[in-house]
């Protein structure tokens, strides 16, 4: 009975190590480009911070009354760009900094725009300007978040999520059996590529494996998000739909005093720092503040206060803290994936951490490389395998962003969306030909020895 | 207790530091978010169940002991489910 179950779990556990690897091996090479650029990705806020501050020259003067002023500035652009079908405006963390205002112009002639343009919220003047699709922080979010891939980039990086959950469970439940008489976090002394690599592999996967499964869970969730909508009838909890009182062109034309606006918000939801800023184009006559509540683990302005345009009175308003858990949950998710929670040393630790999955994916590309050489005694050198793999993968990423900066974002895009689905198209095609043929050989080869 | 011939035991090596390997991931981040977002005059208290967390894990990974083990990986589970 013994000897039974000791077999069937050293069954359970080969099937283990096989789904650990082949789940690895195809989806490897995924999983490196999302660890490389979502370690890059956490820092978004602070390298565009830097790059509006040094490049585009945007710093703001401190306001004589405390409040940001925006209200001459907003006017005149809105005056210069009489075709814009909405605007928001993203109020800075440090008051140094500019203000963001994000319009999207649609012109009667060519395509939807996007601008930003940068504020001095103490001068009231608009300092520069710039297409945010064309933007480093829309690179680098959109290489992270879709791989560039607009048709179904997300849900590739959301099926990545899930492969980075199962080898990171699998690798778990053969751990102890891969240790054998080797303690954590010992290295065994030899000069062979494939042992050192697989005591790395081990000791790092250990070492951050709860890290890399909650980056792998959430970014399951957010990928499979428009998926997951459809299917389970999930929508966005936060939820405000205003009446329509008035025709668009007479709320266009209301004048907002943004100084009680804000106020007003500061009066009815004390502990909101509003970031975002919107207001109504569509006849609903509503001014909505978007922010966060220091100290709280949601997604960025998830918060929310609506406000009247005629008196500043408020009309909705949104506490994710009073809200039930369904959409705690639901806003915690980018929160916890991006670590966006904590300051900068929280987003370094996630960035060293994020790269842990990436080392792992190229150790067990090494291993599988090293491993194959020895059982098929082969002569070539895995490492070119290797460094190929690796130089090509940063030379897409390096293309893409250069036709996106010179060209701009949706030749970039297409691209992407070529290179990567035929990629996807090939390996796929690859592993259903590879599968075949060995089945088709053991299938004769039982047929012979039967004869 | 299972031991091999370098007394390496098993359990404690295979079981209980990957557990508190896991707890300890959870721990950091949590001393970070902490430290970041905690005003020190009223929150002291928890700040320092978090710091001493992190210390009881960490010397018990290092000290392998069993026992260590569980006590800071229950002690850690204790203030992480207070937190809440």
């Amino acid at each position: 009975m013994a000897k039974q179950s000791g077999k069937a779990e050293r069954n359970g556990k080969k099937w283990f190590w096989q789904l650990h690897h082949w789940v690895g091996l195809y989806t490897g090479i995924l999983i490196g480009v999302l660890s490389l650029t979502g370690a890059v990705a956490v820092f978004i806020p602070e390298i565009d911070g830097l790059i509006q501050r040094y490049h585009y020259n945007a710093l703001s003067s401190a306001p004589s009354n405390g409040l940001p002023q925006f209200s001459k500035s907003i006017d005149s652009l809105t005056r210069q760009f009489p075709d814009y079908r909405s605007w928001s405006i993203r109020l800075p963390h440090n008051p140094r900094h500019a203000a963001v205002l994000d319009m999207t112009i649609r012109p009667k002639t060519g395509r939807t725009q996007r601008m930003e343009f940068f504020i001095d919220i103490g001068k009231d003047r608009v300092l520069g300007h710039r297409k945010w699709q064309n933007s480093l922080a829309n690179y680098l979010r959109q290489i992270h978040v879709r791989l560039y891939d607009g048709i179904w980039g997300r849900q590739l990086v959301g099926i990545g999520g899930i492969a980075l959950a199962f080898v990171a469970l699998t690798g778990l439940l053969i751990y102890g059996n891969f240790m054998k008489k080797q303690a954590w976090p010992n290295f065994r002394k030899t000069l062979d590529t494939r042992i050192r690599m697989a005591d790395w592999h081990k000791i790092l996967g250990m070492s951050a494996l709860a890290f890399n499964l909650v980056i792998a869970l959430t970014g399951a969730w957010l990928g499979l998000q428009p998926w997951l909508a459809r299917w389970f009838d999930i929508s966005a909890p936060r939820k405000y739909k205003s009446e329509i009182p008035m025709e668009a062109k007479d709320d266009k034309e209301i004048v907002v005093d943004w100084d009680v606006a804000l106020r007003a918000s500061h009066e009815a939801f004390p502990d909101l720092k509003p970031l975002q800023l919107l207001v109504s184009s569509n006849g609903a006559g509503t001014i909505t503040l978007r922010g966060n509540i220091p100290g709280t683990i949601y997604e960025r302005d998830v918060n929310m206060i609506v406000l009247s345009k005629i008196d500043y009175k408020p009309l909705f308003k949104y506490d994710l803290r009073e809200q039930p858990i369904s959409h705690q949950l639901y806003y915690i998710q980018e929160a916890l994936h991006f670590g966006d929670f904590g300051g900068l040393p929280l987003k370094v630790l996630y960035a060293i951490l994020g790269l842990t999955s990436g080392f792992l994916s190229i150790s067990g590309f090494v291993i599988f490389l090293f491993r194959r050489k020895k059982k098929m005694r082969k002569t070539d050198n895995p490492w070119k395998a290797i460094i190929v793999y690796t130089l090509l993968t940063i030379l897409f990423l390096s293309f893409i962003a250069f036709i996106t900066f010179t060209i701009g974002y949706n030749l970039a895009s297409t691209i992407a969306e070529i290179v990567i689905n035929t990629l996807l198209i090939g390996l796929i095609s690859y592993a259903l030909v590879r599968f075949s043929i060995k089945k088709f050989s053991q299938k004769r080869q039982f047929t012979s020895t039967s004869k | 207790m299972k031991k091999t011939a370098k007394q390496f035991d098993v359990t404690a090596e295979h079981y209980y530091v990957p557990a508190a390997l896991f707890l300890l991931n959870i721990n950091v981040v949590h001393l970070i978010y902490a430290y970041a977002t905690f005003p020190m005059e009223n929150r002291w208290e928890q700040l320092t169940l978090i710091s001493f967390a992190a210390i009881a894990l960490t010397g018990s990974i290092v000290a392998k002991n069993k026992l260590c083990l569980l006590g800071a990986m229950a002690f850690y589970l204790f203030v992480l489910i207070a937190a809440f």
